[in-house]
């Protein structure tokens, strides 16, 4: 907010340390030295050494369970460390969390659907007041219009969060941590869950925001969006930092070679189209003008063999498509039909609300679709077949940690997603309905998963990808096609188009 | 897929018990018993209750005839409490379990003083019994009534119906010994009920841990989306388990009647809250954050003890109800406590 507002003003406004030309002031150095954190013997911090300077821009990479969420969450104060230091302007702090100048996004980023923007900025803030204990809403209208337009965002303050894409909900997050005074921001895999043209919104957000002078600390998967926007990239592997450079001196291949070095000629493949035979094999899955949800009316077929892409923007009813494919939302309107026994299974879009059971065990999370396969004529489980076969699933997709009892919601989000993956392996079904198969998974992982879907598809399985990252969509499929406003447009080969392309359509 | 195997996934240790990570740091053997101690600490209570209570009421807590006769009063509503489990493990309550006891005991009652046979008898309860969890699940599941509520709403009527059964009065006469020696036949000194008890016990355990029915029961009842799209058919899975609920309260109305000999226009509510607090307390030990069986049963034991060595002791008639109430809110405390721990001490990296 700024000064001419608070002077008005009848009230004392609780901010108030920046100017009115959206400068940021610089933030104090943050150092970080020693720090060490152990989830029982398990270390999964191992000394880290890191100072970030007033005004840098971190991006800070590794792959699956490399303990960048760990560390972000120990600044924070969630977790406790084990041992280190952290100094914030050269005083010893036992965590950033609580201040006011320090701002942390966390995947779950605390807003309420069902208040509208402007209350959810004010959220947890003295109201201003006009006299008593009346509210001066015409004042907190005005801030938060100012807010909005400082991370670029340009919506009715009034307007319900609830209504608002991913991306635009990850803004008003940032704007309220900036209102509350914030001159360090740390934004976690903010952008794994957002569609392309969200994730730009997001990433030109932060650059002006680091532009005017914040310290922005992004951790992510994407090598594109961590070269674009950050001037300094630390990479941890293993709950150590194995490098540190800054942003300029890096390309793509240095970046991924840096992060997964055993594995070049994997990557080395990466966003090159891998054109595989055309799926010639029997129709599986039919849909005829089938309408659901938003859909409005989609034809799609889908073979033995093939691997069929879709994309589109949330809004659109992408994922409706796929719960319309698999079975799990009734058609208004039109037909499915399937090949004689043709079974489907379903990796649903959000892992957290929709992927698995937070409290089972791992072998229960992967079993569940599958149960009848391992019971005995009177209707018991036999638990030694069961915990066999999901034992092999865990070892193909290297399920961290190994244990089949450990709790699932303990897992870490890529493996949690390897998790649901093989749940659907399990059930070994003729068609496959991934959605978002690679959200939020390292570069390693994401290589593998590929890996797997090729190779369901060349072992007679039918895929449909529907995703909204475009990454995948050339990495793996045959044909591509994007859903806009619940229609499909023209099926598109693969190698007959290209990522900018296609953002187009979209 | 080997590479995936690079070593990016630090391998997380996994505290199953929540018991925090500090406890794990040293796994020490203190730390162990600290462990176990917390798992199983109902049963601890539960065990130093039993011997506080033979040493201080030596003369009668532990006599053969005491637990003879505190196991087969505990036996009906233990039953009950094992009917709560399997609404609670798919994420409903069921309110109206007490009343379909009461219901049913009533119905059994004019059944048998109309001279109908025992086996007749019962298999008309369990029917109306399981008509009542049917009408509850269409209600639930197929309108989609809260649970908490509908079920309250079928309390009210269900009581109302026994006053209209009754008018009010205790229905005994022409209730035979042929149908009440279905409750009250001794085995071993004890009274069959408490067969039955343990009978449905192994039954409920087996159906819960051992057959794709109990795995899909808590997958329903912990998150009702994900079990959907896992393949799983949620509504048939709690339409069940009210069904079940109703046809084993049914059961516990018939043997209700049996036991006493007698049904009155009342008999009912007074089991609701014991049911509960058993379950709450259940999923508060053997697996704790659970609702399971053996728990259950634990819990039944624990309130039946407290409340027979209190009695014993000549503490006034105020003391079981708060007793059970103070058990319902400590079990639920309890879980929530657990709860709250686990998510702190929950190890997640990306």
């Amino acid at each position: 907010m700024d000064a001419t507002t608070v002077a008005t003003g009848s009230a004392a406004s609780p901010e108030g340390d920046r100017d009115g030309f959206g400068q940021i002031e610089p933030a104090k150095d943050i150092v970080i030295s020693g720090l060490r954190k152990s989830f029982g013997s398990t270390e999964v911090l191992g000394g880290i050494d890191l100072t970030i300077r007033g005004g840098d821009f971190v991006g800070l990479m590794g792959p699956n369970g490399a303990g960048k969420s760990t560390l972000i969450k120990i600044l924070d104060g969630v977790y406790d460390r084990s041992s280190g230091q952290i100094q914030y302007g050269g005083e010893a702090v036992s965590k950033l969390g609580e201040r006011p100048e320090v701002g942390f996004i966390h995947q779950d980023l605390g807003l309420v659907d069902e208040l509208s923007i402007s209350d959810n900025l004010r959220l947890g803030e003295q109201p201003m007041r006009r006299i008593g204990p009346f509210v001066d809403r015409g004042r907190e209208r005005e801030a938060a219009v100012r807010a909005l337009a400082n991370v670029g965002l340009e919506l009715p303050v009034e307007t319900l969060i609830g209504q608002l894409s991913p991306g635009e909900k990850t803004l008003v997050a940032i704007t309220r941590v900036l209102e509350r005074g914030a001159r360090v921001i740390f934004v976690d895999e903010a952008t794994s869950t957002l569609p392309p043209h969200d994730s730009h919104r997001l990433i030109e957000a932060l650059k002006q925001t680091a532009a005017r002078g914040a310290t922005v600390i992004m951790v992510s998967h994407k090598l594109s969006e961590i070269l674009d926007a950050t001037n300094r990239v630390v990479l941890l592997l293993d709950g150590k930092i194995v490098a540190d450079s800054p942003a300029a001196s890096l390309d793509r291949s240095a970046l991924v070679e840096m992060l997964v070095t055993r594995e070049k000629e994997d990557v080395a493949q990466e966003a090159t189209a891998k054109p595989r035979p055309a799926g010639g094999g029997k129709e599986l899955l039919r849909l005829e003008d089938v309408k659901g949800g938003l859909i409005d009316g989609v034809d799609l077929i889908l073979k033995s063999g093939e691997i069929v892409g879709l994309t589109g923007l949330p809004g659109s009813g992408l994922h409706d498509v796929a719960h319309l494919a698999h079975g799990t939302m009734k058609p208004r309107g039109g037909k499915v039909v399937r090949a004689a026994g043709c079974t489907s299974a379903l990796v649903p879009p959000h892992r957290e609300t929709q992927g698995g059971f937070l409290e089972q065990s791992t072998l229960e999370n992967l079993t569940i679709s599958s149960l009848s396969r391992w019971r005995s004529p009177v209707r018991l489980l036999r638990g030694g077949s069961e915990r066999r076969d999901a034992g092999e699933v865990m070892d193909r997709l290297s399920v961290r940690p190994a244990d089949p009892g450990a709790v699932f919601g303990t897992l870490s989000g890529g493996n949690k997603q390897k998790v649901v993956f093989g749940r659907a392996l399990l059930s070994g079904p003729s068609v496959y309905v991934l959605c978002e198969p690679t959200r939020g998974v390292d570069v390693g992982t994401r290589m593998e998963i590929y890996k797997l879907i090729e190779d369901l598809a060349s072992g007679g399985a039918g895929v449909l990808v529907v995703t909204s990252d475009s990454e995948d969509l050339f990495a793996i499929c045959n044909r591509i096609a994007v859903v806009v406003d619940g229609r499909l447009g023209a099926f598109i080969e693969a190698e007959e188009t290209n990522p900018q392309q296609l953002e187009a359509f979209i | 897929m080997s590479s995936m195997k690079s070593a990016d996934e630090a391998p997380l240790a996994v505290d199953e018990k929540g018991s925090g990570e500090e406890s794990r740091a040293a796994r020490g053997i203190g730390d162990r018993v600290l462990e176990y101690t917390a798992e199983y600490g109902i049963v601890i209570f539960l065990i130093l209750m039993c011997v506080g209570f033979a040493i201080w009421q030596s003369g009668t807590f532990p006599t053969s005839r005491n637990i003879k006769s505190l196991l087969g009063n505990q036996a009906i509503p233990g039953i009950l409490a094992l009917a709560v489990v399997l609404p609670l493990a798919a994420g409903e309550f069921d309110l109206s379990i007490a009343a379909n006891l009461g219901f049913c005991s009533v119905a059994s009652a004019e059944f048998a003083s109309h001279g109908m046979t025992p086996a007749l008898v019962i298999v008309l309860t369990l029917m109306i019994g399981a008509a009542i969890g049917l009408i509850n699940a269409a209600i639930v599941v197929g309108i989609g009534v809260n649970a908490f509520i509908a079920t309250l709403g079928m309390s009210t009527i269900l009581a109302g119906g026994n006053l209209l059964l009754t008018n009010g009065n205790t229905v005994f006469e022409g209730i035979g010994e042929s149908f009440t020696s279905i409750a009250t036949t001794r085995v071993f000194g004890i009274e069959i009920v408490v067969l039955y008890f343990l009978i449905i016990a192994i039954v409920a355990w087996y159906a819960m841990e051992r057959t794709p029915f109990g795995r899909y029961l808590r997958a329903t009842g912990m998150a009702r989306e994900a079990a959907r799209l896992a393949g799983i058919s949620t509504t048939r899975r709690l339409a069940g388990a009210f069904i079940v609920a109703g046809t084993l309260s049914g059961l516990c109305g018939v043997l209700q009647t049996a036991h006493l000999g007698s049904a009155a226009a009342t008999v009912g509510p007074e089991f609701l809250l014991p049911a509960y607090a058993a379950a709450f307390l259940g999923a508060t030990t053997i697996r704790r954050g659970m609702f399971n069986v053996w728990g259950t049963v634990v819990g039944v034991l624990v309130l039946a003890v407290g409340i027979n060595g209190l009695t014993l002791a000549g503490a006034p008639i105020w003391v079981p109800d708060v007793f059970n109430g103070v058990a319902l809110i400590v079990a639920v405390s309890a879980a929530v406590l657990v709860a709250r721990h686990r998510e702190r001490a929950k190890p997640k990296t990306t």
